[in-house]
């Protein structure tokens, strides 16, 4: 297209569009098509041709013309436009809208993931970071706290209110669409927030780890489980103190992997009492090769089944390395940060370098399909670390087909310089233990500075991290940044 | 877009007609419905559209130009709706929402959302030759033909509409 008044410029896929003013038109055409593909994606069938009666003066030449043409149609059944344009030619037959057990394979390259924020649920595009969408809260109640997604489909919590949640899963009008499209489902229980969040890959299971909320309720840690086709829950409880974090599922949705946090949520340690032994160094000094990483410390029960320690909550495996978090309830030791918890290393006027306390070690494996509602019969594994790998888990999960556990390893370090954040650099790692008694794999190590394990996929391949305020994907031993959210925290992502 | 194959052959009018409803009317009505904003409005037009090809079926000199046609129709019988919803409510009947209102906004999100507002606060002419040069993918001389203008109005007017929806947007930011 030749419009006089600025530079051609190169619209996808079509003729060049100008600019004026240096405005980048190309920008207004993409948004205008997504935004018009939306609305026209609304309509996904038309009516047959229905004549009726008009004004003519030949009125009795339609109705018999256009019964000729009902007729045919008919004949030739109801058929719709691949596509969203008017211009192809192609017709296909009616496909049936998309529910929640279509979509992509488990395992397909997820096309979109989201975020939760203040500002509502957003939508990107997985393979450009670019934003799709948003979901934006109706009320100044409305809050979006967790996100995971299966085959396409976005599964969320949605804050209404004090203490009351509702999962709500949001679909695509058709595939290869944002998901906007939403739907209520059940509520976790009366007095309860859900702490965790995870889909199985088959779509069909929700797992959710569950702390309480709200006066004059008790503090009970809980597992909810929710078969999605009938919309039946189970919740398992445990009279220990600790809450259900890193919730995970196997595919099949058989096997629930979770942790176990001292409740509580952060702890902020001032340098005065830090122990601020050392400055974490510019360069990494716990170096994964310095030591082997231990192997696991569980043996194998057998095919098909996690590979896990029999219940031993009150006794540490024999010669299990690394520190001993003991799982059971009891108090929290002095000195020991809380996960997830800030401690402060060094402070110099605005400048200042904390470190992310990490998981505990352990990740702690409910076999659904066994009967009862005690969340203390899940079996426990300890990620087995030696001293002198890279210290701590910070995010660890079961892997699709329930053989084993994914974690990543690590020190993370952050520097905050006035409003700015940044990562230390250090070691991070992507471990996978095994049932096989091997080695544990290390499927991805740089020294950019630690990153904590968020999600995956349905296949488990590729491995969401989140490093300061970047999300990244690392995948077949590649890291590939996802997005920046630079100024915004308390995020949230699902894929 | 692959191009357009409109292979009618030599069926008699009916036939015909029935072939251009199965392969085009879903678009048409997506582009009405862009026009004018909820969907029984825009399943009208279309309807409307193919009744008005059915009547003058016969007399079009070209019957291979059928769906240059309908593409008038139904730009015309959107720009009537829209008329009449600017008549007293007792003519226009009950007016439902547009789909991009606020009530759509979990289907659509707000970014779309606003793009489509802004469309719409756009002169008729501007909101047209953008959706047909962008949505429907038609080139300047179709779209020229739809219209019923010039091409180089097609042009000039395109210039002008994408550079007032990026105003517009920008505004909205």
């Amino acid at each position: 297209m030749n419009v006089p008044g600025g530079e051609p410029v190169n619209v996808p896929g079509r003729e060049p569009v100008n600019v004026s003013g240096g405005e980048p038109v190309n920008e207004v055409v993409d948004r205008l098509r997504d935004a018009a593909g939306a609305v026209g994606r609304t309509v996904q069938h038309v009516p047959p041709f229905r004549p009726r009666p008009f004004r003519t003066r030949r009125s009795w030449v339609v109705p018999l013309a256009a019964a000729a043409a009902v007729t045919a149609v008919a004949a030739a059944g109801v058929m719709v436009v691949q596509g969203d344009g008017l211009r192809d030619g192609v017709v296909a037959p009616t496909a049936p809208a998309p529910t929640s057990a279509a979509g992509p394979e488990p395992g397909a390259d997820p096309e979109y993931f989201a975020v939760t924020g203040g500002d509502g649920l957003r939508f990107y595009r997985a393979d450009t970071g670019q934003r799709a969408g948003r979901r934006s809260p109706r009320t100044p109640e409305e809050r979006f706290s967790l996100v995971d997604s299966a085959r396409g489909v976005f599964y969320t919590v949605l804050t209404t209110g004090p203490c009351e949640h509702r999962f709500v899963r949001l679909t695509a009008a058709r595939p290869g669409e944002a998901p906007l499209t939403e739907q209520l489902l059940n509520e976790p229980p009366r007095g309860t927030v859900p702490t965790s969040l995870a889909v199985s890959a088959d779509g069909g299971t929700l797992a959710y780890g569950l702390s309480s909320c709200g006066a004059g309720v008790s503090a009970v840690p809980r597992l909810g489980v929710t078969d999605l086709a009938t919309g039946e829950s189970r919740i398992f409880g445990s009279p220990g103190g600790d809450e259900v974090r890193n919730v995970s599922v196997t595919a099949d949705g058989r096997f629930v992997a979770f942790q176990r946090h001292p409740s509580g949520r952060v702890q902020v340690t001032g340098p005065s009492n830090s122990p601020v032994p050392t400055v974490i160094p510019e360069t990494p000094a716990w170096s994964p090769t310095a030591a082997p990483v231990a192997p696991p410390t569980w043996s194998d029960p057998g095919p098909g089944t996690p590979t896990v320690v029999p219940p031993t909550p009150d006794a540490p495996p024999a010669g299990a390395p690394g520190p001993a978090v003991t799982p059971a309830p009891g108090p929290v030791v002095t000195g020991t940060p809380l996960p997830g918890a800030t401690e402060v290393l060094e402070r110099n006027g605005p400048t200042a370098i904390f470190e992310i306390a990490p998981d505990p070690s352990e990740i702690w494996v409910l076999d659904t399909d066994e009967a009862g509602d005690d969340l203390d019969r899940a079996r426990r594994v300890r990620l087995g670390t030696a001293s002198g790998v890279p210290a701590g888990v910070h995010g660890a999960r079961i892997d699709a087909d329930g053989r084993s556990f994914v974690a990543a390893l690590g020190r993370i370090g952050l520097k905050a310089d006035g409003d700015r954040l940044s990562v230390v650099p250090g070691t991070a790692e992507i471990v996978r233990f095994d049932a096989d008694g091997g080695r544990p794999a290390v499927l991805y190590r740089d020294d950019r500075g630690g990153f904590r394990l968020v999600d995956a996929d349905g296949s488990g391949g590729r491995l969401v991290v989140r490093r300061g305020t970047e999300f990244g994907v690392v995948d077949s031993g590649r890291y590939r940044t996802l997005r920046n959210f630079p100024g915004t925290d308390g995020l949230n992502i699902g894929w | 877009m692959r191009p357009e194959t409109l292979d009618v052959g030599r069926p008699g009018p009916a036939e015909t007609i029935s072939g251009l409803y199965a392969g085009h009317a879903l678009g048409l009505t997506r582009l009405a419905l862009l026009m004018v904003g909820d969907r029984e409005s825009a399943e009208d037009v279309v309807q409307e559209a193919f009744l008005g090809l059915h009547r003058r079926f016969g007399r079009l000199r070209d019957p291979e130009k059928a769906l240059v046609y309908l593409r008038s129709a139904v730009l015309n019988n959107a720009r009537t709706v829209l008329r009449r919803r600017r008549l007293p409510s007792w003519f226009a009947g009950t007016y439902a929402p547009p789909v991009w209102s606020a009530e759509s906004e979990a289907m659509l999100g707000d970014e779309r959302r606003a793009v489509v507002e802004a469309l719409h606060r756009l002169p008729r002419r501007q909101r047209e030759v953008l959706l047909l040069r962008f949505y429907a993918d038609l080139p300047e001389e179709e779209t020229a033909r739809a219209m019923g203008v010039s091409r180089g109005t097609v042009k000039s007017t395109t210039h002008r509409a994408l550079n007032a929806l990026g105003r517009l947007l920008e505004e909205d930011r």
